[in-house]
């Protein structure tokens, strides 16, 4: 029944790379899979269980990434990060999950260890391994243009890591090309140990709908976000001072987010872009900026460096490095500087022994990448609501934001006459333990 | 397939689709799109991919939202109906055509992908899909786009024009009831009128009137200021809407049919700053106010009115100059007038101008302003170009045709220290 419902939201294909076998699997996806793991982190779950031994990386998007359900935009990439007893769980938003699904692949398996450093391409259906060497070391602004331009798609969304992970850096982190990213747990650092450089999703597909779906499924949805999605409080600087009211008072977001920005039908937008007036120190950025997607990483460089944060912020993304690491690295004072930023990137040392999130959030916070904020006080809430968001294929902040948004509404989506959505809750339900408790299927 | 098979299914497909509306005075329907709500969110994709390909597909769509990374910004590509689409001209099958509703559209069985039109139109507003090259166009969902429904911070809407032209029918009320005073009832009073105690005169007359006689009497120079405070504080609203010249040359303007041109000395805007230092030179030699005896503002109302004298030489100087609208919209007061001139220094300092704003102005696809501007200060190039034109307002001489005429409502009167863009709700 799960199936038939859920069917319509997939293309019910999954893939598994070797890169040391520079090989493609192509497969249609298992109805089993979809009936147990939903989705999402939950069907990840699973599908890492079949290749435990080999460690794989998984990637996955939800059954209500890019539909209708609102901030539709998450894929999930799971793995087991070093010294951690769970998988880790990293959600990457923007366009990337429904770039993902629209080019035609619901869930990709990479395992294996390329000696050289390899690129995945995701379009129309298929999965083609390119050499990524001439991407290496370059910082990730012109990795991705460079990426972009190869592929032909100037939209085309992606995952890459930078000069710092090339590097083996310990606070390496995986972007999404200008935003950096929410890894926080070592997936950049698993994608350098296996030579795999970069994953480019061309989203030129789609999937079918029914005509008469489209007033329908509008209609709930804005039934979901009336009255919830309400306007005050919006916007990044608004978040930022939520997640921080303390850095607030000094009035810096307001100041330097020029323009709020949202994800992938997203009506509560909470990134923002961050313009650098100009730079104190080193060469002058005037006119530069960034996108702020990883809110957490751009606090804890407030909290050490004041109002040269977005420098670093910058800094850390042109070199793929996750701005928690860097700022529990820096002390304020004469070491705050763009030099100690470069040795951090530069840093080659052994893969640590647990993840690089240094102002120690906890396992259960690195079970979701280690940067999605903890909104709500309680801590096991918190986990659920980002565990069902991780499944379905939501934002997981979004969720955090307005816990009015239920479940069961997002279920609506899918059946029209809600007869069937304890059923499919039940499931959801038994997805959602297995992400929290990290029990492959 | 020959021309029959392609009109037939044209007329076919005209007849299944909902007209929007007769274009007419409007500027014809299309989207209106503020990047300063726009979050980037795509959801106009998502739905415009619905009608265009039956599934979710944001590549599918006629609609693109796109970031400009290093700036920060976000900004859309759509079509936007233009009044003369270039699209349509380069399609080698003539299967891109305007409706008498004014969309653009293109009928799908007679396209052949071959990607002219993506090069042709300056918008890059028909998007080729990267996979199949299939050419995706909007066509404002016959009346009720989907993309301007489901925005959900209301960044795009949809708008079919505006078609009263009411601040024109305020000026011509103005102008006549100018003339008539000016002309008819009071003869002379241009140049120097006694409305109780207070004095008002032509400043270029005043000018004159210092430099032949050689003194400066503040009293006289003062009655010349109300008109350069009034410019001062409203631009050169005497020109646009109070001088009696102009009026005469507007209502001469609308009975020719064509411009013929004019050759180059006298398309010179520069021109009349000259005339206005020759103006005043030449009182100074020769000791009386040379320009008055030739003003054709001065001549009209002294010469035509029921008290005028009717002299030979002043009654034919009134036809000569307006005989110039024949090359050119308001060629006296583009180049030749000295108040006019005198006027535009004044203007400079001016608190107010129009703005035509960024957002909503539809650039090469409408150009109205710049057809309809009596001075021909709109520049059509910028526009063509695909940037809103800044407004010389030393030039303009408020008729406010543009703010009129814009079906968009794209300009708009504001004070100068203003930053914001017109358009914003």
């Amino acid at each position: 029944m799960i199936l038939e419902l859920f069917r319509p939201l997939y293309n019910m294909t999954a893939a598994v790379v070797d890169l040391a076998e520079n090989s493609v699997r192509h497969l249609s996806l298992a109805p089993e899979l979809l009936e147990q793991g939903l989705g999402g982190a939950g069907v990840n779950l699973m599908l890492f269980g079949r290749y435990a031994e080999e460690n794989p990386l998984v990637l996955g998007v939800g059954p209500f990434t890019g539909t209708f359900a609102p901030s539709s935009a998450l894929m999930v990439a799971t793995f087991a990060p070093p010294g951690m007893e769970k998988p880790s769980h990293v959600p990457f938003m923007v366009r990337t999950g429904p770039d993902m699904k629209f080019s035609g692949i619901d869930f990709l398996v990479i395992k294996g260890v390329s000696p050289v450093p390899k690129g995945l391409f995701l379009g129309q259906g298929r999965v083609e391994l390119w050499e990524a060497q001439d991407v290496a070391g370059k910082d990730v602004g012109e990795a991705a243009g460079l990426l972009r331009r190869r592929s032909g798609l100037d939209r085309a969304s992606m995952l890459l890591t930078g000069p710092a992970a090339d590097a083996g850096s310990p606070h390496a982190a995986v972007s999404t090309g200008m935003g950096g990213g929410l890894d926080k747990c070592g997936m950049a650092q698993w994608m350098a140990l296996r030579g795999l450089k970069a994953m480019v999703f061309s989203g030129t597909g789609g999937l079918p709908i029914e005509p008469g779906d489209l007033s329908w499924a509008h209609k709930a949805t804005a039934r979901m976000t009336r009255g919830r999605t309400h306007k005050r409080g919006r916007g990044c600087a608004s978040f930022l001072q939520r997640l921080d009211p303390a850095l607030t008072k000094k009035g810096f977001f307001r100041k330097w987010i020029v323009k709020d920005l949202a994800c992938y039908h997203c009506a509560a937008p909470c990134l923002g872009y961050v313009r650098i007036k100009g730079r104190s120190r080193g060469k002058p950025g005037k006119g530069e900026g960034f996108l702020l997607l990883d809110h957490l990483g751009f606090l804890s460089l407030m909290r050490k460096t004041g109002r040269e944060a977005p420098i670093f912020m910058k800094e850390c993304l042109e070199r793929g490095l996750d701005p928690i690491g860097v700022a529990s690295r820096l002390d304020g004072g004469k070491e705050s500087s763009l030099d100690t930023l470069q040795k951090l990137a530069d840093e080659r040392v052994p893969l640590r022994q647990g993840p690089p999130g240094s102002e120690a959030p906890g396992e259960d916070s690195l079970l979701f990448g280690g940067g999605i904020p903890r909104i709500v006080p309680d801590r096991r809430l918190w986990g659920r609501r980002v565990a069902e968001a991780m499944v379905l294929g939501l934002c997981p902040i979004m969720m955090l934001r307005f816990p009015a948004l239920e479940v069961p509404s997002f279920l609506g989506l899918v059946q029209r006459e809600g007869g069937r959505l304890q059923e499919v809750q039940d499931h959801l339900e038994g997805a959602v333990e297995a992400v929290l408790e990290g029990r492959p299927g | 397939m020959d021309r029959q098979a392609i009109a037939a299914a044209k007329q076919g497909n005209a007849g299944t689709r909902r007209a929007i509306g007769p274009l007419g005075r409007k500027g014809g329907p299309s989207l209106v799109f503020d990047p300063a709500k726009c979050t980037g969110c795509a959801t106009c994709e998502m739905v415009c991919s619905t009608r265009t390909a039956a599934a979710l597909s944001p590549s599918r769509a006629a609609v693109r939202i796109l970031g400009e990374e290093e700036e920060g910004k976000v900004f859309a590509i759509y079509c936007q109906h233009c009044r003369d689409p270039l699209c349509m001209e380069v399609c080698p099958v003539e299967a891109i055509h305007k409706a008498e509703d004014g969309v653009v559209r293109i009928d799908g069985d007679l396209c052949v992908h071959c990607g002219l039109c993506t090069l042709a139109c300056p918008e890059a507003a028909p998007l080729a899909h990267p996979d199949d090259h299939r050419i995706q166009k909007c066509d404002l969902c016959d009346g009720d786009p989907l993309c301007v429904s489901h925005c959900p911070e209301g960044a795009l809407g949809f708008s079919e024009g505006r078609s009263i032209p009411w601040i024109g029918w305020i000026r011509w009320t103005v102008q006549a009831a100018s003339f008539l005073l000016l002309v008819i009832i009071l003869v002379g009073t241009f140049c120097s009128l006694s409305a109780g105690g207070v004095q008002l005169s032509c400043p270029t007359g005043v000018i004159q009137n210092i430099a032949s006689s050689r003194t400066l009497i503040a009293a006289s120079a003062a009655t010349g200021l109300a008109l350069i405070l009034l410019t001062v504080l409203g631009g050169r609203v005497f020109c646009g809407w109070v001088c009696p010249f102009g009026f005469v040359l507007d209502l001469v303007g609308r009975v020719i049919p064509k411009r013929l041109g004019l050759p180059g000395f006298l398309r010179a805007r520069a021109a009349k700053y000259g005339i206005l230092a020759a103006a005043a030179g030449s009182s100074y030699a020769l000791g009386f106010q040379a320009f008055c005896t030739v003003c054709p503002i001065g001549t009209l109302c002294r010469s035509y009115g029921v008290q005028g004298f009717f002299r030979g030489g002043e009654l034919a100087l009134v036809p000569l100059l307006a005989g110039l609208e024949l090359g050119e919209k308001r060629a006296w007061c583009r180049s030749l007038c000295p108040v006019g001139a005198l006027l535009a220094l004044a203007a400079r300092l001016g608190v107010i101008r129009i703005f035509i704003g960024a957002r909503k102005c539809k650039k090469f696809s409408c150009m109205r302003c710049a057809e309809i501007c009596p001075m021909g200060i709109v520049d059509g190039e910028r526009l063509r170009e695909g940037i809103s034109p800044n407004l010389p307002m030393d030039e303009c001489i408020m008729c406010m045709r543009c703010v009129d005429y814009c079906p968009y409502g794209a300009a708009k009167i504001r004070f100068r220290w203003w930053k914001g863009v017109p358009g914003k709700a």
